[in-house]
Formats: structure tokens, sequence, C-alpha cells
């Protein structure tokens, strides 16, 4: 997508004064602050894999969107942990489903707590 | 899935990253509180009003001024901004015959510890591509038009070097004091996509 009016396109996302619009985004970035940090591996070795990532990206599409971008970012960051052997593949997609499998036990709980809602303390 | 339409998927992207997350605390490589202490810092603490106090000590400050462009980083730092994330940083000075504009082709490299994180367009394949291609035209779209007497500056930040751009004071600010003039300063001055300065009284 090629905007005529780059501006408006891209300023009608609605985002414009939030730091990140969604919470895995800042926990990502935070990661790879912190990892860098822990010299886990430069930032310079990070912007590296983002561009290459971006370049893969933008050969089939554009990057319109934050998620766009920090889905490339994801990418970045699982690459550069995958090559330094922190992060196993198969342990990666088994901890995938547990994340789901917990979030919906949370869901679970939360819908069965509805009809206790009340305050625990009351003086 | 049964409840699907109560609760909506999480996006795959929130997954993984919960995942990545958790596996790298399990092996002691990387704390919560770790994450938790960048995240805080970005959110709370980092932003473009840290762009703004560099950009009015300079209006107000000549030997400051000169030493900020001659070693941005170095001239930061005396104002306490900085920090392992910082890269070389470059300020680039608006003119009335120059104006400079800040882009990076390949990715989205910005100044985080002087302007916070950059603003989505900044990272959009568009923004991206064509501001090298045609800068007077995305500029124009942006709400700068230029005449053609103005030369225009495009700084991409592909190398190890941040861009920043020093906007031109405003006239009739002399009665400003520092922390007004740092009220006028925004982030899309400093990025170039916006030149004029809007004083807020207009005190004709």
């Amino acid at each position: 997508m090629q905007s005529d009016s780059l501006a408006t396109a891209l300023r009608q996302s609605g985002f414009e004064n939030l730091t990140f619009n969604t919470p895995w985004s800042a926990r990502l970035f935070g990661m790879t602050l912190a990892a860098s940090k822990k010299q886990l591996f430069t930032l310079q070795q990070f912007q590296a894999a983002l561009i290459e990532r971006i370049q893969a990206q933008e050969k089939g599409g554009c990057i319109t969107t934050d998620d766009d971008y920090y889905s490339c970012w994801l990418e970045a960051l699982q690459g550069l942990l995958e090559a330094r052997q922190l992060l196993p593949a198969d342990q990666l997609s088994a901890r995938e489903i547990e994340v789901v499998k917990a979030g919906e036990h949370r869901q679970e709980l939360q819908r069965q707590a509805q009809a206790r809602v009340r305050p625990e303390v009351v003086q | 899935m049964g409840h699907n339409h109560e609760h909506p998927e999480k996006a795959w992207q929130a997954i993984r990253t919960e995942a990545i997350e958790s596996l790298l605390n399990e092996i002691n490589v990387l704390s919560s509180d770790d994450v938790d202490q960048v995240v805080k810092h970005y959110e709370e603490n980092v932003g473009p009003k840290t762009g703004a106090r560099v950009i009015a000590r300079a209006w107000v400050d000549p030997a400051f001024k000169q030493r900020l462009l001659a070693d941005g980083l170095e001239a930061c730092k005396e104002l306490g901004i900085g920090g392992p994330e910082t890269e070389l940083l470059h300020v680039v000075e608006n003119t009335p015959s120059v104006h400079n504009v800040v882009v990076c082709t390949l990715c989205s490299c910005y100044p985080w510890p002087i302007l916070g994180l950059p603003p989505v367009w900044y990272k959009s394949s568009a923004y991206r591509s064509r501001l090298v291609r045609e800068p007077r035209k995305v500029l124009a779209e942006m709400g700068v038009t230029l005449t053609d007497e103005i030369e225009v500056r495009v700084w991409d930040s592909v190398s190890e070097i941040r861009y920043l751009v020093m906007p031109e004071r405003p006239a009739n600010t002399d009665h400003l004091s520092e922390a007004e003039l740092i009220e006028l300063i925004s982030r899309d001055h400093m990025i170039g996509v916006a030149r004029t300065i809007a004083l807020n009284n207009q005190d004709s």
C-alpha cells in the first residue's frame, strides 16, 4: 500500500501518543533491551537481524501497522535466541501451547468467579 | 473451541512473546524484573521531551550548541541524557535555506534515549521507502511545504549514527525562558516532518 497521503493514513491509526500499542510489543521491546544489557547479543546484532527480517517481509508486502513491525521484531529476536541455543524450537512450540491453555484456564476461573464478585472485607 | 465467540483468540505474537519470556525466565538468563524495568523506563521517563530539552538548551546557550553540533552524545551527557543503548548522535541544524529530515530506510533506527520510541508511521514501509525518493512530496503530505529555495537533506540512520534535527528558534521568543521554549518543540520537529514552530501565545 502506498498511501497518497501518508500522514493522514498513518496518523489515523490513533496510537500516536502511546509508547506501546500492545502489551506484547512492550514485553518484546523490554526483553530485547534487557537481553542486550545481559550481553546475550549486542544491539547491533539485533539491528542486523531486524533489517534482514524486514527485508524478507517487504518482499511480499508492506509494513503499515505497529503489529506488522513488531512481528518482524519478534521473529528477529526469536532467530537470535535460537542461534545462541537459548531457545530450542520444540520447547518453544510446547510452551506456546501451555501459554494458550493457561490463558483459557484463567478465563474459565474468571467466569466461574463472576457469581462471587464481592469485597473480601467491609468495615 | 466452543467459547471462541466470547473470548477472542490471543494474537500469535502475544503467545510467542509470553512463551519466550517464560523460557528465558526458566533458564535464568532473563528475569521478568529486568524486562519490567526497561518497559517502565520507556513508558514513564523517556519521550520527546528529552530531545526538546537538548534543543532548547542549544537555543539559549551558543557554546552548548557548538558542542552539540560537534558531538551530540557528549553534549547530551552534560544534561544527564544517554545510556547504554545510545548510538552516535549527530545533530543537524535547520536554517532558513536548509530543511533536514530523518528516516531509517532499512529498519527503524531512532534515537530512543532522546526521543522515546518512534511513531508508527516512522516504521512504515511507505515512509521509509518514499522519503528518500520523493522527500518534498512526502513532506508536503505531512504538512511541510517547502519552497524550491529551501534545500532538503534526508538523513538515513542506517549506520551506527542516529540523527536529531535542530529546528530554528522562532522569532520573537527572546522573552521566553528555557522551560517555555521546551514546550514549543515537538517530536515531529526533531524528526523533521514539521518545520514551523507555533507560539502558544500569539502576541503580535
